[in-house]
């Protein structure tokens, strides 16, 4: 699993692995079922402290996107998430905020905004396809 | 600063300036106690002055010796960030060369003038002299061989006792046994004027090719060590304890040491001498004492740095990588005692192998015989028991030079270590110039009444020993009561077992007639020999120089 | 997830008011800190700020003058060897004797330690590329830094203590120190006290931070709260401002003309109230980097820069 981190980026390492990873699934380069590294074999990979891998796993756990069996790791769920619809728009609605916050001081029109949600939705679709 | 030359010299000044001043203080107290004192006393003071002066010619050359000590490396020779100046290698060998030898000069010059102004010093010129081509050759000796350490120190030491002997040479002029033409000044002098440029061109070469990395004939020799020292068996089980592992440690580091001075001075310096004079019997006798006696010299310098928790640098911090090995203060000290004792062991083995064949080969050994013969006839039942306990009281006694030292050097406090080394250095050199100085006024007091002298002599002597054993086991007692009772009780079995020794040599050893009951100074003297007083600081000072 | 509040009992290393003057300088000036028991601790200053002494007092090489220094709940210098024996240390200049070769360091290295372990050590040896039979006085600053970690890992210590290990070593053997440092705290219950001044270093992989500028802690918690703590904002002027605007409970600020930088500690909410206040609007606000609270902190906390 290749992903990297940064820490001058200003967002916190877990956030980044959590994004990253989600993207991974999205563009289908983790398939359903499919282990992730173990903490520490990350953490190494990463030269990044296991604790925040663990608190990265324990996040993508918590909203329903890896499971961890016991004893034997993390893998990428099966089902979809079994988060309730309620849940889900208020995670996405933290998102978009952020966007639209951002899209304001860079002072982008909301057309604009959308034309670039579906130009990327068609690049992830284009990668996972490939 | 208008050009390299005053600021490489100003540099050397700047370094040595507090030194410098001392020397001059020195100098001028001198030069007002001659001026002050009236003209009848200047045979008496002239002791004190030819001490001062020959300390504080010393001190000089100590700070003029230019060097810089790159500890990683491991090395310690001409400063080698001065390599990078543009300036061109012969200036740079040359400056401080001159800078020493103008200074020398002139200090003496100054003692000559302010302080000696009575003409005491016959042939001021060869000493002037000397002392010039000592400095040159000091220097010399130290950016050569700045690479083979062990071997520069061995060269130093045998070369400083050499110049002294070499500056004495006119002396013995007069003397019509050893004279010879080539001992007069007028030969002499040209003699060593000459090799004085020998020892520029030698520097010169030296730094000059340290400078451009080494040369072939360097790496050459320093390979051929390494590979002496990696084919020699290494050792490649594990260590049982960490004691072992310490043991190791300092062995390597500084075990071979005396062996190898004693072995290289046997076999370079006094084989050759024995083979020369093997028809002279008076020599054998010098000789003997000489051979003796190199193992206790060589001891003593080597202890002064044995004493330090580093060995071959004048740091005297505990060496960070050493501090943090989980090992007690105490067991330190153990393993340094325990290499100590191994070496001296060698070096008399060593020393007792060289005499043994010697004397029986080649030797002219008739004046010996009759020594012996007499020593026999004095102790008839017991000569043999006395020869031996003998061996091992020498044996002590050069590790007891060497090994008592180390509350100074481990304490870290450049104070107590280089006070101690000028005390022990000053006193027996006071002791020896006034026997010298006032030789004629001690012969005709002893011949007046050599009875009654000697019996006071014993009586103080008893006194003052007593006061030293009493002293001595009074310190052992406050000093050895922080230390783990394991380690004292050993210690203490040991202390035990050579003292008894010694008290045997010296019940055997006093004399049938004992006129002037001289036994009870010996049995004194055998319970001072083996050092257990300032052991015991050993260890805290120790720990308190490794905790800051 | 553990995160743990240290007590006095978890923690690996206590430190009490600890002072410390060397001449008529005072170098630690009333340091307290705890390092709790299975994290890295990440130690940040400047230069002479004091790191390496706190360390040196930590291994018993200084003895405490003021206050006191507790390591496994032992006193460092009355007992040095049951504390130097479950330390591992790493210095800037590793001090190993140049006469020695590596396997003869590791063999002696290893008799004092009873938890080493051989075959975990042949491992590193291996993976670091030294050759046992390899002079110390012939191997390059990284592989002697590498010899170095070599020793102060392979018996699994308690404590690994590094004092500023990777100043001057390329980025292969900086790699191979994290890579250490994040082996040991994985297993449970070691512990890492990590000093650097190569924050990007420390922010990776500390759990806890302490910051020390001129012998004092100024910063002493966990990374994630700390970095909560401080914000930092950009302030656009309406007018250009000559010199800098002084904002009440900012810890620096910096710019020059209409746009200025605002580091503030723990005062996020009024900021906007405030440069409303002085005719200004938040043009950004975001999480800084270590790197911009440790300038913040031990740099001069308002920087003007000519126009």
């Amino acid at each position: 699993m290749q992903i990297q981190v940064s820490v001058s980026d200003g967002v916190p390492i877990y956030h980044q692995i959590i994004s990253q990873v989600r993207y991974l699934i999205a563009a289908g380069r983790l398939q359903p079922g499919e282990e992730l590294p173990p903490i520490r074999v990350l953490a190494e990979q990463l030269t990044v402290n296991p604790n925040t891998v663990a608190r990265a796993y324990l996040e993508l756990e918590h909203a329903g996107i890896v499971t961890k069996r016991h004893g034997s790791g993390t893998y990428v769920s099966e089902a979809r998430s079994s988060i309730s619809q309620r849940e889900k728009t208020k995670i996405l609605a933290k998102r978009v905020d952020a966007l639209l916050a951002e899209a304001r001081h860079l002072d982008v029109e909301l057309n604009e905004v959308i034309k670039l949600l579906r130009e990327r939705e068609q690049v992830m679709n284009e990668e996972a396809t490939k | 600063m208008h050009s390299p030359v005053t600021a490489l010299a100003w540099e050397i000044w700047k370094r040595g300036r507090r030194s410098a001043w001392l020397v001059m203080i020195c100098l001028a107290f001198c030069a007002f106690i001659n001026l002050i004192i009236p003209d009848t006393n200047h045979a008496l003071f002239s002791a004190v002055f030819g001490i001062a002066m020959v300390l504080s010619v010393s001190f000089l050359m100590g700070l003029l010796n230019c060097t810089e000590a790159s500890p990683a490396k491991e090395w310690n020779g001409f400063p080698y960030r001065i390599f990078t100046l543009p300036v061109p290698t012969w200036k740079l060998v040359a400056v401080p060369m001159v800078l020493a030898l103008v200074t020398v000069e002139l200090l003496y010059l100054a003692w000559i003038k302010l302080v000696w102004t009575h003409s005491q010093i016959d042939r001021p010129l060869w000493y002037a002299i000397i002392l010039g081509a000592y400095v040159l050759y000091f220097q010399t000796t130290l950016w050569s061989l700045s690479e083979f350490r062990i071997l520069r120190t061995v060269v130093l030491s045998i070369g400083g006792v050499s110049g002294i002997l070499v500056a004495v040479l006119p002396a013995f002029e007069k003397i019509n046994m050893v004279s010879s033409p080539w001992f007069s000044e007028g030969r002499l002098i040209p003699i060593v004027l000459g090799t004085l440029p020998i020892a520029f061109v030698t520097a010169w070469a030296s730094v000059a090719r340290q400078r451009h990395g080494g040369g072939r004939r360097g790496n050459w020799i320093k390979g051929f060590v390494e590979w002496l020292v990696d084919v020699l068996p290494r050792r490649t089980k594990d260590f049982k304890s960490p004691a072992e592992a310490q043991f190791w440690f300092e062995w390597r580091r500084a075990g071979l040491l005396l062996p190898a001075c004693v072995g290289f001075a046997l076999l370079v310096v006094i084989s050759p001498l024995t083979w020369r004079f093997r028809n002279d019997q008076q020599f054998t006798v010098l000789t003997l004492c000489w051979v003796v006696g190199l193992p206790l010299i060589l001891g003593f310098l080597i202890g002064k740095g044995f004493a330090k928790p580093d060995l071959f640098s004048t740091n005297l911090n505990v060496p960070q990588f050493l501090a943090v090995r989980p090992l007690a203060a105490t067991e330190f000290i153990v393993a340094k005692l325990k290499v100590a004792a191994l070496s001296i062991f060698m070096t008399w083995m060593l020393v007792l192998l060289f005499i043994t064949s010697w004397l029986s080969v080649w030797a002219n050994s008739v004046e010996l015989q009759k020594m012996v013969y007499q020593f026999r006839m004095f102790y008839p039942n017991s000569w043999f028991v006395i020869l031996v306990l003998s061996f091992v009281g020498l044996m002590v006694l050069t590790w007891r030079i060497m090994v008592n030292g180390f509350w100074t050097g481990l304490s870290g406090r450049r104070v107590y270590y280089f006070g101690s080394i000028g005390l022990q250095v000053l006193v027996p050199l006071l002791l020896l110039l006034a026997c010298a100085i006032w030789s004629d006024n001690i012969d005709r007091l002893l011949q007046r009444n050599p009875e009654l002298r000697k019996s006071i002599a014993v009586e103080v002597l008893g006194w003052s020993f007593a006061f030293l054993v009493i002293a001595k086991l009074w310190i052992a007692v406050f000093s050895w009561r922080n230390i783990a009772l394991r380690h004292a009780r050993q210690y203490l079995l040991l202390w035990i077992a050579f003292t008894l020794c010694f008290i045997a040599l010296a019940i055997l050893a006093s004399p049938p007639f004992d006129v002037y009951r001289q036994a009870h100074v010996y049995l004194l003297v055998a319970l001072l020999l083996f050092p257990i007083a300032r052991m015991g600081f050993a260890a805290s000072s120790l720990e308190a120089n490794r905790h800051g | 997830m553990k995160f743990p509040s240290p007590s006095s009992a978890e923690a690996v290393v206590s430190i009490a008011n600890l002072s410390r003057r060397f001449g008529s300088k005072t170098v630690l000036n009333d340091v307290s800190l705890h390092v709790p028991r299975g994290g890295v601790f990440g130690l940040v200053g400047e230069n002479g700020a004091g790191k390496t002494t706190l360390i040196k007092h930590i291994l018993g090489l200084l003895r405490a003058e003021l206050g006191s220094v507790r390591v496994f709940d032992l006193n460092p210098v009355s007992d040095p060897v049951s504390v130097l024996g479950r330390i591992g240390y790493l210095s800037e200049q590793p001090d190993l004797p140049g006469w020695m070769c590596v396997d003869e360091l590791l063999r002696y290295s290893r008799a004092f330690y009873p938890k080493w372990d051989a075959a975990y050590a042949e491992t590193l040896r291996e993976q670091f590329g030294l050759n046992p039979t390899q002079r110390l006085s012939t191997l390059s600053k990284g592989q002697l830094a590498k010899a170095g970690l070599l020793t102060a890992q392979a018996h699994r210590p308690e404590l690994l203590l590094l004092d500023e290990p990777s100043s001057g070593l390329d980025p292969l053997v900086r790699r191979d120190i994290l890579e250490a440092v994040i082996r040991t705290v994985a297993d449970e219950g070691r512990t890492v006290f990590f000093s650097s001044h190569l924050l990007e270093e420390i922010e990776r992989v500390s759990d806890h931070i302490a910051m020390v500028h001129q012998g004092r802690i100024v910063l002493c918690g966990s990374l994630d709260e700390i970095k909560q703590q401080h914000r930092q904002f950009t302030l656009h002027f309406e007018t250009a401002q000559a010199k800098a605007p002084i904002i009440a409970g900012a810890l620096s600020i910096s710019g020059n003309g209409k746009e200025w930088s605002v580091m503030c500690n723990g005062a996020r909410n009024q900021l906007p109230e405030i440069a409303a206040g002085l005719g200004a609007r938040v043009v950004d606000d975001r999480a800084p980097t270590l790197n911009e609270i440790f300038v913040a902190h031990a740099g001069t906390s308002i920087s003007n820069q000519p126009s």
